[in-house]
């Protein structure tokens, strides 16, 4: 006989691990998120290629003065690694002149098939120094004799174009490019005709089968060179930073070079100080009035606590237009001083982070229990004194996390700013702005290096409230 | 003595009137009454806390109906102590004595005889969270003792306690009314506890506060605690 069977358990043992995934994979994505803008800022600072366009036109230095007719070239370009030497045994040295009128005014007319100069461009090249050769010691600029000229670099680089200049025709321009270890990587030759007067450019699209380390270029009788163009590193290493890259690349990423910049230190100054002024004053203002909603229940409660949440729902664009618009109303002495100034950046700041002040020191007075104000009123304190001495000291976590929130909402403070305190810089210009500005020339690297800025500055405060705050309402 | 004339006290929908209590100058009363029967609010009207619609409270022979809290010399246990998280025992006991700007030398006495009293001298460098709830409860008697009040209202003070404690600070309580004479007013749910402590016993049920019939029973002692004066 068959035994009965025993009755189906009939739930179903499924598995909890979808679930848990679910909940991973959703929530996860948005962390991920987080961590990853975060991690991408970081990597673009680190990794920006940091190499610089040079055209090179020998009418000013590495350092963007200007360089006078006659002189020896030295130093002139040593920022960028470079010097350049004639053939030693000549006693020939590199010089800069631009008074070589007397040999480019000469009586020709451009012809359509000849790459020779115009009397238009034979002009502009007089107030222009080019590359020359003098006899040592004293000897006067000439372009009579065939010259060698050697350009090497400290670190390779990668060379765009050449400007060559020939006046007398007819015999070659020679140029050849090394690699570092010394190798011949290229070599072009100005195609010798009978034209007169010529401008060569040597252009390379792309760098010769590697980077140049050393150019040595042969002018025949009447050559000089006029400039050129090329990309580098950025900067020339030392010899330590060929051990530590990393902390090389530190020092030399856009973050520093950002740093550098003295309208973005005015920036980070202005954002610090502004920031803990409107802290401050938000927090003057939130503990009495955040005081007040919690204690006290009175007619228009519920009105004023909707009043006191506007400036967080408002459009903060609104907030700043509606500030402009206010002080439309003002007496001109008082518009004068606070539009477009300073005032009007903590004004636009204190406005929206006032608000969160005020929530958090709310929330804070409505935690504290109001029998220990009880107690210190039977106790002999004055509603001052029960305030004063029992819960302010109980609050004084909650106040910095006000305090921080504020500053934190002030720091990344935008819209109200450009429109209320405009974006002047050196004078209006908070790091948000700073931001903005540099994303408009172009400039990612300090775009991203301020925002870094402001990220460690937000994370800071974020450490601050989450330590010595009131965990449950730290941002 | 506490005497509450015909009292009547509104807070929100809550509703209490013509309350009548009396307890004489030195006599311990306790006041019984169910959750939600407006024992707290009471209480808070005898400290001055909250606004009486109605009615006349008269602790000793002043009449303090329309006084501030801080003028009506009560001390006032509230519930789980009410301690101030941020300052010490020493500053508990110290407080209220540096409100009446009394000279440091003898606050420190003070500070030290109450600590004595109720056993916690070892407590009194320490913070609020780290004490027990007896020790929390021995704290805020004392600081509301410290000024030497002549009236004592305590807000369910055993409630949070386990047996042990309890006993102990009943024990507690009995002391310190002998040595201090103070006029209390205790309010419990408990009838073990007021059957313990009281000299006279009220309950309080709907609007009204009856003078009980356990009026008679004054303090039959189910512990072996004697009687109290």
């Amino acid at each position: 006989m068959p035994a009965t069977p025993a009755p189906k358990n009939r739930v179903r043992k499924s598995s909890d691990i979808p679930f848990f995934l679910c909940l991973g994979i959703i929530g996860g994505t948005y962390v991920i998120l987080i961590v990853g803008i975060l991690l991408a800022d970081i990597a673009y600072i680190f990794s920006a290629d940091q190499s610089q366009a040079v055209d090179l036109d020998f009418n000013r230095d590495d350092a963007d003065r200007a360089i006078a007719s006659g002189s020896l070239l030295t130093s002139q370009f040593d920022r960028y690694g470079l010097a350049v030497q004639c053939q030693e045994d000549t006693g020939n040295r590199p010089t800069l002149i631009n008074d070589f009128n007397q040999y480019l005014l000469a009586d020709n007319e451009p012809q359509a098939d000849d790459p020779q100069l115009s009397r238009d461009e034979q002009v502009a090249m007089l107030n222009k120094n080019v590359l020359v050769a003098t006899t040592a010691p004293e000897g006067k600029p000439h372009l009579d004799e065939s010259i060698q000229y050697t350009f090497s670099w400290k670190e390779p680089i990668e060379l765009k174009e050449l400007r060559c200049l020939n006046i007398r025709g007819g015999s070659q321009l020679q140029v050849a490019l090394y690699s570092k270890s010394g190798q011949e990587i290229g070599n072009r030759q100005l195609a010798a005709n009978a034209a007169q007067v010529q401008l060569q450019k040597f252009q390379w699209k792309e760098t010769p089968s590697g980077p140049v380390s050393r150019m040595v270029i042969s002018l025949p009788p009447g050559g000089a060179i006029t400039g050129l163009r090329f990309v580098w590193g950025g900067h020339i290493p030392s010899a330590w930073e060929a051990r530590l890259p990393f902390l090389s690349r530190l020092i030399h990423s856009p973050f520093t070079k950002a740093l550098a910049k003295p309208e973005i230190q005015y920036s980070i100054r202005l954002s610090l100080i502004s920031c803990t002024i409107t802290a401050i004053l938000s927090l003057w203002v939130a503990i009495p009035i955040g005081y007040l909603m919690s204690r006290y229940r009175f007619f228009g409660h519920s009105l004023l606590d909707a009043i006191l949440d506007i400036p967080i729902v408002l459009p903060p664009l609104v907030v700043g237009l509606s500030l402009l618009i206010a002080f439309q109303f003002l007496p001109v002495v008082i518009r004068e001083i606070v539009v477009y100034e300073i005032p009007a950046v903590i004004l636009a700041q204190f406005m929206v982070a006032c608000a969160f002040a005020v929530r958090t020191m709310r929330a804070t007075f409505d935690q504290i229990d109001v029998r220990h104000e009880h107690v210190a009123l039977t106790l002999g304190c004055s509603r001052f004194q029960a305030f004063h001495r029992v819960v302010l000291p109980d609050a004084s976590r909650g106040a910095l996390t006000a305090a921080t929130l504020a500053w934190a909402r002030a720091l990344g403070e935008f819209g109200p700013l450009l429109i209320f305190a405009g974006a002047t810089r050196n004078k209006t210009e908070v790091l948000s702005t700073t931001v903005f500005l540099e994303m408009n020339v172009g400039d990612l690297g300090a775009a991203v290096a301020v925002s870094l800025i402001m990220v460690t500055g937000a994370v800071l405060v974020l450490i601050v409230a989450r330590i010595w705050g009131t965990r449950s309402m730290a941002i | 003595m506490i005497q509450l004339n015909d009292i009547a006290i509104t807070a929100g929908d809550f509703q209490l009137t013509e309350i009548n209590l009396t307890i004489a100058t030195g006599k311990y009363g306790v006041l019984m009454g169910r959750t939600g029967s407006g024992k707290t609010t009471l209480l808070e009207a005898v400290a001055g806390l909250s606004q009486v619609t109605a009615g006349q409270i008269i602790l000793g022979d002043t009449d303090v109906t329309d006084m501030k809290p801080s003028q009506r010399n009560i001390g006032y246990v509230p519930q789980d102590g009410a301690l101030f998280n941020t300052m010490s025992v020493r500053d508990h006991l110290s407080f209220a004595l540096t409100i009446r700007k009394t000279p440091s030398a003898e606050t420190k006495q003070r500070v030290t005889e109450l600590a004595e009293m109720l056993e916690i001298t070892h407590l009194l460098d320490r913070r609020p969270f780290k004490l027990s709830g007896g020790e929390r409860q021995r704290v805020s008697l004392g600081r509301a003792l410290s000024f030497r009040p002549t009236t004592l209202l305590l807000d369910e003070p055993l409630s949070a306690l386990d047996e042990q404690t309890r006993d102990q600070i009943c024990t507690l309580l009995d002391t310190i009314q002998n040595h201090t004479g103070v006029t209390v007013l205790h309010i419990t749910h408990s009838l073990a506890e007021a059957e313990r402590l009281a000299d006279c016993l009220f309950r309080l049920e709907g609007e009204i506060l009856p003078d009980s019939d356990f009026q008679g029973k004054v303090s039959p002692l189910p512990a072996a605690t004697p009687d109290t004066g």
